[in-house]
């Protein structure tokens, strides 16, 4: 295949890419939606059932994040590589249909945006390799696999050892901290806290030590 | 006990949605993916090795994701079937 096909199929597969994730994002949203809906629907019941629903869906929200986070490191991937096949041509051009706000403007929309659209943000705008922030993100998911029957949720912000703050997002109406929403928490701390440092190992520790101090 | 059916009903229905969005997802990397192999034959760069990489990974995050909101669904159905 000639190099100028390459570059244009290529092309093409990064255009389905950015159209998965923008599906993917509506999807997170969706489970959002879903998620709010029957904790209002249930008010407070404790039935098993209807805890086992809400744990799977809280899974799932949190598994949305992570692939949405495959998808934005492969269209990155393959961007980079486009811009080596064609430096200068455009084709490598990382999507500029993203958002990538400061610190300080992911701070300010957290009380609008959606908890995934944030992430989603968030991922973009990370300053080391995605699939770095993912191992490191692997680990302090073990890191959580606590039972703590005295949990509350966690703060809406925590504060690195320079003073910066951080996100910390989680299921806010979680009556127990189920793999679930542990889960879901890793994922949301772990990928913010990521994408504002590169000490990301020892910052993510501070957050959760904060957490466990709550 | 009307306004929780409704309630885990209309749940169940964006969560379909969700499920829907995916299936949709899911089916745009697949098409993909055949012509990518194609374009990334004999590429060495590890950048481009990593997409197919993490794009399989995608789609089973997918197939995964859909199941896991359907199952969370019929917990709910079972629930109203004991309430209701």
């Amino acid at each position: 295949m000639a190099l100028g096909e390459v570059v244009a199929q290529l092309i093409a597969v990064r255009g389905a890419i950015q159209t998965a994730i923008g599906l993917t994002a509506n999807a997170a949203d969706e489970v959002t939606d879903a998620l709010a809906k029957a904790e209002d629907a249930l008010a407070g019941a404790n039935h098993d059932l209807a805890m086992e629903g809400l744990g799977l869906w809280r899974r799932a929200q949190s598994g949305d994040e992570f692939t949405v986070a495959k998808l934005v490191a492969a269209d990155e991937a393959l961007a980079e590589y486009l811009e080596i096949l064609s430096p200068g041509s455009g084709a490598g051009t990382k999507n500029t249909d993203i958002a990538k706000p400061s610190g300080e403007e992911l701070v300010k929309a957290r009380p609008t945006g959606s908890r995934s659209q944030n992430l989603f943000r968030t991922m973009v705008q990370r300053d080391n390799d995605i699939d770095d922030a993912m191992k490191d993100l692997g680990k302090h998911q073990k890191f959580l696999e606590i039972s703590d029957p005295d949990w509350e949720p966690p703060p809406t912000y925590t504060t690195n050892e320079v003073g910066h703050r951080i996100p910390v997002m989680t299921a806010p109406d979680a009556p127990q901290p189920d793999a679930a929403s542990i889960g879901s928490l890793a994922v949301a701390s772990g990928i913010l806290i990521v994408a504002g440092a590169k000490k990301a190992k020892d910052i993510t520790k501070t957050a959760i030590e904060h957490w466990r101090s709550k | 006990m009307d306004e929780v059916r409704d309630g885990i009903r209309a749940a169940q229905d964006s969560a379909q949605a969700a499920v829907a969005a995916l299936d949709g997802a899911r089916s745009e990397i697949e098409r993909a993916r055949g012509p990518l192999m194609v374009a990334l034959k004999g590429a060495m760069n590890p950048r481009a090795t990593s997409v197919e990489v993490d794009l399989g990974q995608a789609v089973e995050g997918f197939d995964e994701l859909m199941q896991i909101l359907r199952d969370g669904a019929g917990k709910f159905d079972e629930y109203l079937g004991t309430v209701t």
